[in-house]
C-alpha cells in the first residue's frame, strides 16, 4: 500500500540540483588540464626548440603537477572525514562524501593555478593546506570563508618562496633540456616583470614576440593561468549557463584593463606601430598575464566566498580590480589576483551586510559610497602614474 | 514611503492543460456536509441542534465578534443536523469541529435567502451586511471576511479582481471565468458601488486568449472596467505585485492605503449571487487534479464535501506511481494532508495530488559496483518529485535573484534557525510572503521557506510579547 507523504510547501521543485550546478566546472577545467598539458608540450617544442622527446618530458611534468594537486585535495577530504569527521567507513559513503563535497573542483582550480616547476611534495602540502585549512577545517563545502584553492596557493607561494620563484623559468626547471638555451622567454617571469617598472614595447615583443602568444598562452606561467583562450570560451560558456554572474569577471577584468590604460597613457608608452598605438599593449599585456583572467572566472566568482546579492557581488568585482591593480602598480607582490581575491573573501560577510533588508531603490548611503569609489579609482590611478614617472 | 519593485519572476511550468478545458461538473449530491468552524469551537454560536432540520442556504453558526474574524456559517444542503461536535481535517492540516448534516437531496431554499429587487435602493452600509450575512470571504485562497476589506474604508477609487491564478496545476478561477463571464462583471460593478469607486480592473494571466476575449465582450458595455493582462510568472497573483503592476501605486500593509481592493473573481460571483439572489456561499468551483489522479477534472461542489468522494468521482488515487502527497489547495503554497479524507471549504481552490518525492541515499556497505552504476542517479531530476538529499547551501544566490520581495532567504534562513531576533529585523523578516519561491529553485532542496516560515512565526510572537508588557 502506498504511503501519504507528508512535507512542507511548495510540492514542486524546479529541478535545479547542486549536483549539475557544480558540474559545470569540471566540464570547463578537465578539458581544460588537457588543453594545459598541449600548450605545454607545443611551447616546449615550437618556441623553445626542444625535440620531441624532450617535449613529451615537459608535458609529462606538467601532468604529473596537475595529478598530484587533484588528488592531494581528494586524499585531504577523505582523510579528514575519516579520521575527524568519522562520516563514513565504506566506499559508498566515501562516494556520498566525495560527490556532495566537491574536492575535484577544488584540487583542480589549485593545480591549474600552479607553474610548472612545483615541486611535487609542495603541490601535495598545498593541496593539504588548501582543503584542511581552506575548506574542511570551517565544517566543509559552504561553510568556508577563504577560497581553498587560493588559500593553498597563497600557501605555498610565501612557505616555499624561493621554490616558486623559479618554477615558471624553464631553464631552472629542465636545466638538462633549456639549460643552455639563450632564448629570452624561457627565463622571463611575466610574473616579474608585472613589477619590474613599467615594459615597454620594445621589450614586450622582444619577450614574447606577439599578441597572439599571449592569448594562446605560449609563454612562462602557471599551467591553467596562461590559457586566455579557453578561459574566456568558459567563462561565455559559464554565464549562458548562468552558473557564474556574469558581471563579476566583466567588471573586474574590465577596471583593471582601463585602470593600466590610464597609467600607460601618463607615462607616455605609446610608440604608434601596431598594438604600442596608444599603448594598448600594455592593459592587454596586464588583462592576459598573472592570472587576472583565471582569477576573474573561476575564483571571483565562486559563490561560497562572494557576497550573495547581485549588488554585493559588483562591489566585490569592483575593489577586488582596485586593489589587485594597487598591488601590481604601487606594491612588489608578483601575485596581485590572488591577494586581491583573498582580500576581498574577507570582506563579503561585511559587503552582505550592507545590502542586507528588502530591496527597495537605491539609498542615499549607497550613492554616496559609489561617489567615493569612483574617487578612489581616480586618485589611486593618478597617484600610480605620477609614482611611476609619468604626467598629464 | 519608497516605491515597491516589482521583481523579475519566475516562469513555472502550469500543467494547466489537463483541466483547463473541461467545463466544470455539477457535484452537488454528498450524502453529508461537514462544515468546518474551528479547532474547538467554541467560539462559535450554534443556532442549530442535533435532530433540527435545516433548509439550503439558512444561517447555522456565527462566530461571537469578540473571538475573531466575524464570520456566518451556512447550511449548504437542506436536511438533518446529526451531529454539532463531529472532527474533521480542515485544508490547514488540523482537525476543525464540524457540525455534520445529512442531505434529503431536496435542496429546499431558506426563506432567509431572498433577492434583492433592485440594486439601485441599496446603499453602501446595506451591501456590506449583504456580504456580511452571505458568508462572503476570499474565495482565492486567503478566506478573509470580504466586507471587512470595504466597511468603512475612505477614498477607495479602484477595485481589482484578481484572475491570475498564478498556482501551477489549479484552474477554478479560470473556468469561473469562462463559465460565469457576466457574474465576474457584475460582481464587480456590485463591489465597485459597495466601495465607491469609479474604476474597475480585471487582471488576467498572458496567453489565455479564450477568456480575455470573452471579458472584453462582457465588459464592453462598461467603459470603466479595463482587462489588463499580467506576465506569466509566479506570484503573479501576489496582491503587492497585482497593484503595483496595474496601478504602478505601492502600499504598506493593505492595499486600502493606496486607494485599492484587490479580490479574487470567485470572490466576485459570490458577491453576485448573495446580492441579485440572495443566496449565500453554498458552493464553489475546484479543481481536482495531478499526476496522481486518473481523471483530473473541475467540479462545483458544496461547501463542506468530502475530499474522498470527489477523488472517487475522478476516478481514484494512481496505484502505479508508489507513494503519494495529497495537497489541499495548489502545489507552491498548498498543505500536505496526512490522509485522503479532509474537507472541502470555502476558500479551498483545488485538490492536487502528486507523486512521492525521492528519498534518495546511497545505502551504507553497498559494493564497489552498484555505487558507481549508480552515479547516473546524482542528475536524474525532474519537475514533480523533490528531491529529499538536502545539501549544504552553496550560497549561489538563486533564492536571492527570484524572491519576489527582494529578501535574502538564505540569509533570513540563518538568522531563522539561529533564532537571532536582531538580524530577522534587519532583514525585515515581516515582509516575506512564504511564496515558496526560495525553495523551488534552490538547488541544493533545502526548504528555506519552512525555516523561514518558523522564524518568522516565532518574530511574531515575540514581538507580540514584548507590546504586552
Amino acid at each position: 500500500m502506498a504511503k501519504i507523504q507528508v512535507d512542507s510547501h511548495p510540492h514542486i521543485h524546479s529541478g535545479n540540483s547542486a549536483h549539475k550546478y557544480m558540474f559545470d566546472l569540471p566540464i570547463t577545467t578537465y578539458p581544460m588540464a588537457v588543453v594545459a598539458v598541449l600548450i605545454q608540450f607545443i611551447f616546449a617544442t615550437t618556441i623553445l626548440g626542444a625535440s620531441f622527446a624532450d617535449g613529451l618530458i615537459v608535458a609529462l611534468r606538467a601532468a604529473l603537477v596537475l595529478f598530484t594537486g587533484v588528488f592531494s585535495c581528494i586524499a585531504a577530504e577523505s582523510i579528514w572525514w575519516y579520521f575527524v569527521g568519522k562520516k563514513y567507513n565504506d566506499f559508498a559513503g566515501w562516494f556520498r562524501i566525495m560527490a556532495t563535497t566537491y574536492p575535484s573542483i577544488t584540487g583542480m582550480l589549485y593545480a591549474l593555478a600552479l607553474p610548472i616547476g612545483t615541486p611535487l611534495y609542495v603541490v601535495l602540502i598545498g593541496g593539504f593546506v588548501a582543503t584542511i585549512v581552506g575548506k574542511t577545517i570551517f565544517g566543509g563545502v559552504g561553510q568556508n570563508i577563504f577560497n581553498p584553492a587560493l588559500v593553498g596557493r597563497a600557501f605555498i607561494t610565501i612557505a616555499f618562496a624561493s621554490l616558486i620563484g623559479g618554477a615558471v623559468n624553464y631553464t631552472e626547471v629542465f636545466p638538462n633540456i633549456f639549460g643552455s638555451s639563450t632564448d629570452a622567454i624561457a627565463s622571463a617571469s611575466p610574473l616579474g616583470s608585472l613589477n619590474e617598472g613599467l615594459l615597454s614595447y620594445s621589450s614586450f615583443k622582444a619577450i614574447y614576440g606577439s599578441f597572439w602568444k599571449l592569448f594562446l598562452g605560449l609563454y612562462p606561467s602557471a599551467l591553467g593561468e596562461s590559457l586566455s583562450f579557453w578561459i574566456i570560451g568558459a567563462f561565455i560558456y559559464l554565464s549562458i549557463k548562468k552558473t557564474i554572474n556574469w558581471f563579476v569577471p566583466v567588471i573586474y577584468v574590465g577596471l583593471v584593463f582601463v585602470m593600466s590604460w590610464a597609467v600607460a597613457l601618463m607615462t607616455g608608452l605609446s610608440t604608434g606601430d601596431g598594438l604600442g598605438t596608444l599603448a594598448i599593449y600594455f592593459p592587454l599585456f596586464q588583462v592576459l598575464s598573472g592570472g587576472l583572467l583565471f582569477g576573474a572566472v573561476f575564483m571571483a566568482t565562486e559563490p561560497v566566498t562572494s557576497p550573495i546579492t547581485n549588488r554585493g557581488r559588483a562591489v566585490f568585482a569592483v575593489y577586488a580590480a582596485i586593489i589587485t591593480f594597487a598591488i601590481r602598480m604601487l606594491g612588489n607582490a608578483p601575485e596581485g589576483v590572488m591577494y586581491a581575491i583573498l582580500l576581498m573573501n574577507m570582506f563579503s560577510p561585511l559587503i552582505d551586510n550592507a545590502f542586507m533588508g528588502q530591496r527597495k531603490g537605491t539609498s542615499v548611503k549607497e550613492i554616496v559610497f559609489w561617489i567615493v569609489t569612483v574617487a578612489l579609482i581616480v586618485i589611486i590611478t593618478i597617484y600610480a602614474g605620477f609614482r611611476l614617472g609619468g604626467s598629464f | 514611503m519608497k516605491l515597491f519593485k516589482a521583481n523579475k519572476g519566475l516562469h513555472i511550468p502550469g500543467h494547466k492543460n489537463d483541466t483547463s478545458v473541461l467545463h466544470s461538473e455539477k457535484f452537488v449530491t454528498p450524502d453529508f456536509v461537514f462544515i468546518p468552524l474551528s479547532i474547538k469551537g467554541s467560539d462559535f454560536e450554534i443556532y442549530v441542534k442535533p435532530g433540527d432540520k435545516v433548509k439550503l442556504g439558512q444561517k447555522i453558526a456565527r462566530r461571537v465578534e469578540a473571538k475573531g474574524l466575524p464570520i456566518v456559517k451556512h447550511a449548504t444542503v437542506s436536511g438533518e443536523v446529526v451531529s454539532i461536535t463531529d472532527k474533521k481535517t480542515h485544508r490547514t492540516g488540523l482537525p476543525f469541529v464540524c457540525i455534520k448534516i445529512k442531505n434529503d437531496f431536496l435542496d429546499t431554499l431558506s426563506d432567509e435567502c431572498k433577492p434583492v429587487e433592485n440594486l439601485d435602493t441599496l446603499d453602501n452600509t446595506k451591501l456590506w451586511d449583504i456580504m456580511s450575512e452571505s458568508g462572503v470571504v476570499g474565495l482565492g485562497g486567503a478566506g478573509f471576511p470580504t466586507y471587512l476589506k470595504y466597511k468603512d474604508k475612505a477614498d477607495i477609487d479602484t477595485v481589482i479582481l484578481n484572475g491570475a491564478e498564478c498556482e501551477p496545476y489549479v484552474t477554478s478561477d479560470y473556468r469561473v471565468m469562462l463559465e460565469e463571464t457576466d457574474r465576474v462583471v457584475d460582481g464587480l460593478v456590485i463591489m465597485m458601488k459597495a466601495a465607491s469607486a469609479n474604476n474597475g480592473i480585471i487582471v488576467i494571466k498572458k496567453g489565455k486568449k479564450e477568456v480575455f476575449t470573452k471579458l472584453v465582450e462582457a465588459t464592453s458595455k462598461h467603459e470603466n472596467i479595463k482587462v489588463i493582462e499580467l506576465p506569466d510568472e509566479y506570484p503573479a497573483g501576489w496582491e503587492r505585485q497585482v497593484v503595483y503592476r496595474t496601478l504602478k501605486r505601492s502600499y504598506k500593509q493593505y492595499p486600502n492605503e493606496c486607494g485599492v481592493i484587490v479580490n479574487n473573481v470567485s470572490t466576485a460571483v459570490a458577491v453576485s449571487k448573495a446580492v441579485r439572489d440572495g443566496r449565500p456561499v453554498i458552493d464553489r468551483i475546484l479543481t481536482v487534479t495531478g499526476e496522481g489522479i486518473l481523471h483530473p477534472k473541475n467540479y462545483l461542489v458544496r461547501i463542506g464535501t468530502l475530499s474522498t468522494d470527489l477523488i472517487k468521482l475522478s476516478g481514484g488515487l494512481a496505484t502505479d506511481l508508489g507513494d503519494l502527497r495529497i495537497i489541499a489547495g495548489g502545489p507552491m503554497t498548498g498543505v500536505a494532508q496526512k490522509q485522503e479524507e479532509f474537507v472541502i471549504t470555502r476558500a479551498l481552490n483545488g485538490i492536487v495530488v502528486l507523486p512521492g518525492f525521492h528519498t534518495y541515499q546511497i545505502p551504507h556497505g553497498q559494493p564497489v559496483g552498484e555505487v558507481l552504476l549508480n552515479v547516473l542517479h546524482f542528475t536524474e531530476h525532474d519537475h514533480f518529485h523533490f528531491e529529499k538529499d538536502e545539501q549544504a547551501c552553496v550560497r549561489c544566490g538563486n533564492c536571492v535573484r527570484h524572491c519576489p520581495a527582494g529578501l535574502q532567504p538564505t540569509l533570513l534562513r540563518f538568522a531563522s534557525l539561529n533564532k537571532n531576533e536582531e538580524l530577522l529585523v534587519k532583514l525585515d523578516v515581516t515582509e516575506c510572503i512564504n511564496c515558496g519561491t526560495c525553495a523551488y529553485v534552490c538547488p541544493s532542496h533545502i526548504s528555506v521557506n519552512d525555516a523561514i516560515k518558523k522564524g518568522k512565526a516565532y518574530f511574531l510572537v515575540r514581538n507580540k510579547n514584548k507590546i504586552k508588557k
